[in-house]
């Protein structure tokens, strides 16, 4: 047995620290929780919300919503699946407060695209090329706003899947639906993103002569 | 040709079927043009997302604020209490206040409505309270003023009574003043009538003698 094995063995598991939340109100295995998941709720609530500020927002709302809640967690179910449910609820609920307040909504396709430059990601671009830097937030925008154009239940699917690899089993756990169920949304999503993404890529196209980049054509042969 | 379901497929292209499905499929697409394009337009979304990166989440607070955020919050969600409370403590709750505001705000609004209940309600009982205690003292006023009442009353019976003798007193010595007076008048009125009587008597004999008189001096038989 290695040493790698070694610490395995000691290692505090999620279930046993939520547990521990749960039983003691202990502080410092929340905090520990918080410090592991925060960064992959975030991504999870962003991408569900296409808004990196209320996705940030939401996902320590979730975070207040976990420990409030730390009575119903049930200590033989996996704390992940707890904690992606919490934070996909909270996502639905607001999508639905976006939807009735439709002009705060982000689901609109801004015309010049300038503020939706403002929602991505500054450095994920940032070792490239100035152009191909603004090309980059270009394309990720437009993904942006497409899978904004998924119905939820398509969303959560690629979210879950795509963005933050999860098992179909576990997304099917996380849902509570089956396993078949979870892949025909998986696909359906994809061919409903691929119309969507050929259509907006198309538009760009045209707007912008002369002519794609090796990039944008790379993406255009779908 | 037998082809793969999309379920198959998603397992295929998120690598979630095992070699053998694995191998079996890739040389079924290689020789299906009709999978081909299904696949491609698949592999074009995938690729298509993968293009929307995120920077890497803002770190809320490092290690040892966690703790602090974690215990803030079982403080917040377990008491409810103020949020001026948190504004003494470390400035890394800046971003957890701003997190638990709805918490916050629904938790002091509750604990407003509470107190407010709780006003309503001492308020309510300070002013029965108070009613009653006017009313007692009322009550006890209004006893006292009935003893000085009867006091009084009694007073002034008292005083009737005693005008009353006093009247009667003063009706008894003027009745006697009038009893004296009316006996005096009496004596004084016997004293004239007998004077008158003696006079009379007098006065008769005289007018006897003087008839007499007058009688022989007439002759009369």
């Amino acid at each position: 047995m290695g040493l790698i094995d070694l610490s395995s063995l000691f290692a505090v598991s999620d279930e046993q620290m939520m547990g521990r939340v749960r039983a003691h109100d202990d502080a410092e295995a929340f905090g520990k929780l918080v410090s592991k998941w925060q960064g992959t709720v975030q991504r999870l609530c962003v991408r569900m919300l296409g808004d990196v500020h209320r996705g940030e927002d939401l996902a320590q709302e979730a975070f207040v919503r976990l420990y409030a809640k730390r009575r119903q967690y049930e200590p033989s179910a996996r704390f992940s699946t707890y904690l992606w449910r919490v934070a996909l609820n909270l996502c639905y609920d607001e999508l639905r407060r976006m939807k009735r307040r439709p002009e705060t909504s982000l689901d609109v396709e801004t015309a010049d695209g300038e503020e939706g430059f403002s929602f991505l990601d500054a450095h994920a671009a940032d070792d490239l090329p100035p152009n191909d830097a603004m090309e980059s937030r270009e394309q990720a925008e437009i993904v942006r706003v497409a899978l904004q154009k998924l119905p939820e239940h398509y969303r959560s699917v690629v979210v879950l899947r795509h963005f933050e690899n999860l098992k179909f089993r576990e997304i099917a756990e996380v849902l509570d639906i089956p396993e078949g169920t979870v892949k025909s949304r998986m696909a359906e999503g994809l061919d409903l993103l691929h119309q969507i993404l050929t259509r907006a890529f198309r538009a760009e196209t045209i707007q912008k002569p002369p002519g794609p980049t090796p990039k944008r054509r790379e993406i255009l042969v779908l | 040709m037998n082809h793969p379901d999309r379920e198959e497929w998603m397992g295929f292209l998120y690598e979630e079927v095992g070699t053998g499905d694995q191998l079996r499929m890739a040389a079924h697409l290689q020789s299906c043009p009709t999978c081909q394009r299904q696949v491609a337009a698949w592999r074009g979304s995938m690729a298509g997302l993968s293009q929307w990166k995120i920077a890497e989440p803002t770190r809320w607070r490092a290690r040892q604020p966690w703790l602090a955020w974690a215990a803030a919050a079982a403080v917040f969600l377990a008491a409810g209490i103020t949020i001026g409370a948190t504004s003494r403590t470390s400035p890394d709750l800046a971003t957890l206040r701003a997190a638990l505001e709805p918490s916050i705000k629904a938790s002091i609004e509750k604990d407003l409505q509470k107190q407010w209940q709780s006003n309503v309600e001492q308020t309510v009982a300070a002013t029965r309270e108070k009613l009653l205690a006017d009313l007692h003292d009322r009550i006890d006023k209004t006893a006292s003023q009935a003893e000085v009442t009867k006091l009084q009353m009694s007073q002034l019976m008292r005083a009737m009574a005693e005008n009353r003798v006093r009247d009667h007193e003063e009706i008894f010595a003027a009745f006697r003043e009038l009893e004296a007076q009316r006996l005096a008048e009496l004596e004084n009125l016997r004293t004239d009538l007998e004077t008158v009587a003696v006079s009379t008597e007098e006065g008769f004999k005289k007018a006897q003698k003087q008839l007499v008189q007058l009688a022989s001096y007439t002759g009369m038989p």
